[in-house]
């Protein structure tokens, strides 16, 4: 069985020690491993076929996305699925069923132009709609920054959380949800055991936006838990347990 | 009945349509992405049909997206519009039901495709691109790496020069063809309206073969005639239908066809 590995463009192994720990698990159980970072191909879409039993999308790019849309249309088995993951890209999109499904978000409003935000209170962070790990965000204290803060086109704002204690990390494998807590004055990050309300949230985000394989960041304010990103196939950095756990869904689910 | 009409720009078709929509009755409310504002937890599904005339935008995009995921119903339907709003997608999948396209390249590294321009000039695109923006020719490297800039994936595709010098526009609704000619790159109103071409057998074949392929029964497509072979270059969701005579009484019972199927489902 081939399970191809669609690979965020980094410069070497050593970036990627989770990844490259899955692999080796993999390869060991008997499946072909085969990995590539699209940024370095040149590639005829309309000859691009499928030709491995299971797709993994780690990358997050827009090259290797692009693929998996061709991919996905011959019907490509894609670890998280192609349109969850770009749905996912989307703050705007995910924020909304985030919000659908009940799972408590930060207040959010969508525009196209701050100045029409004049009601809203400060101080508020602004999302670009497509971002990656927390580029081009911004945060406004004083209204009238609203009016000179440029934006790109939608924006996803967000009431700027005042938290009670340390944000949390939590990674989602299947069922499995791991915890890492970030400590708010150090940025020091170590496991820790979760509540199992919190593997709930956890796991309905998962169930909203189709995802298998994800993290989502956990911020919290005075009313309870909120949940302020989510992320496919994250690095799993500084969950011990992640290489196993990750080795073992992906050998089931391809040979579902 | 309740219509929301996704735009982000209005033209004269468009606005005759909205006028023959609301004196047929129709609520229809128009929702411009550049100038909305809302708090999230009041998109709500407020309507019996969106009609997504253009989701350009990533704004536009979100919005029909998170209309698409309330469940509201959508014409055309969301998954297919967003689907062509891929250009590599689309070409892959138009390439894969026999329409016949440029040779494309897809990369994230411009200089691999250097070595092509030996063989002639290349298109570069965005490959969500649209209306032509950011298109263009090029013969050099200098050109190429000047055309492609910071973007990531770079579309390139083989140019042909077309034989009468014009970009032929074709409009499809449900069946119905109209097609006119027009220069590319548009520099005037009167340019966007061009002149109207016969449709003859082999654009027919070829309207069809798209609609199959992409699963649409209201688009528009861009052909050029090179060597005398056909190359399709754009397929659009919906289309200005610009120069296309009737074109607002056509679209009109278009979306109220759609209206009824969607409130009798």
């Amino acid at each position: 069985m081939k399970i191809y590995i669609m690979l965020a463009y980094t410069h070497t192994q050593a970036d990627r020690p989770v990844l490259a720990e899955v692999i080796e698990n993999l390869r060991a159980d008997g499946f072909e491993v085969e990995t590539g970072i699209a940024e370095t191909f040149a590639v005829r879409p309309e000859t691009l076929r499928v030709d491995a039993d299971l797709y993994v999308l780690k990358s997050h790019s827009a090259m290797w996305l692009n693929l998996a849309a061709v991919l996905d249309a011959q019907n490509a088995r894609i670890l998280n699925s192609y349109s969850s993951c770009v749905a996912t890209l989307n703050k705007i999109r995910t924020a909304a069923r985030l919000h659908a499904a009940e799972i408590p978000i930060p207040r959010s409003w969508v525009t196209g132009d701050l100045a029409r935000l004049s009601e809203v209170a400060v101080p508020l962070l602004i999302k670009p709609n497509i971002g990656r790990s927390g580029f081009g965000i911004q945060l406004v204290r004083d209204r009238s920054e609203l009016a000179t803060t440029k934006v790109a086109d939608g924006m996803l704002v967000q009431e700027l959380i005042d938290p009670v204690a340390d944000e949390l990390k939590l990674y989602v494998v299947g069922e499995q949800v791991f915890g890492v807590r970030k400590d708010r004055d150090s940025g020091v990050r170590e496991p820790v055991a979760v509540e199992r309300s919190l593997e709930d949230i956890a796991r309905r985000c998962g169930r909203a936006l189709g995802l298998d394989i994800f993290g989502i960041d956990v911020m919290f304010p005075p009313t309870g838990p909120v949940v302020v990103d989510v992320n496919y196939f994250p690095s799993f950095k500084g969950v011990p347990a992640a290489p196993r756990a990750l080795s073992e869904f992906i050998r089931s689910y391809a040979r579902a | 009945m309740k219509l929301g009409i996704l735009l982000e720009r209005r033209n004269p078709v468009i606005t005759e349509v909205i006028a023959n929509l609301r004196a047929r009755g129709a609520e229809v409310e128009l929702i411009e992405p550049q100038t909305a504002s809302f708090e999230l937890s009041e998109l709500r599904v407020r309507h019996d049909l969106y009609i997504l005339k253009s989701i350009a935008s990533p704004m536009a995009a979100s919005i029909a997206a998170t209309l698409d995921a309330l469940g509201a119903r959508t014409f055309n339907p969301f998954p297919i519009v967003s689907r062509l709003r891929n250009k590599v997608a689309t070409l892959a999948q138009l390439a894969a039901h026999g329409v016949p396209v440029p040779t494309t390249w897809v990369t994230g590294n411009v200089e691999t495709l250097v070595p092509q321009l030996a063989r002639g000039p290349l298109i570069v695109k965005p490959y969500m691109g649209s209306r032509g923006i950011g298109v263009a020719k090029v013969t050099t490297r200098d050109e190429l790496l000047a055309a492609a800039g910071d973007a990531s994936p770079i579309l390139a595709q083989r140019f042909h020069p077309s034989d009468d010098s014009l970009d032929h526009k074709i409009s499809f609704v449900s069946g119905q063809l109209f097609a006119v000619k027009r220069i590319f790159p548009l520099r005037t109103y009167d340019d966007k309206i061009g002149t109207p071409l016969p449709v003859d057998d082999r654009t027919r074949e070829l309207a069809h073969s798209i609609a199959r392929a992409l699963a649409l029964d209201f688009f528009s497509f861009d052909v050029i005639v090179s060597g005398g072979a056909p190359y399709v270059v754009d397929v659009g969701p919906f289309g200005s239908f610009m120069g296309v005579p009737d074109a607002p009484a056509l679209i009109t019972k278009r979306i109220l066809q759609a209206w009824e199927e969607a409130t009798r489902r």
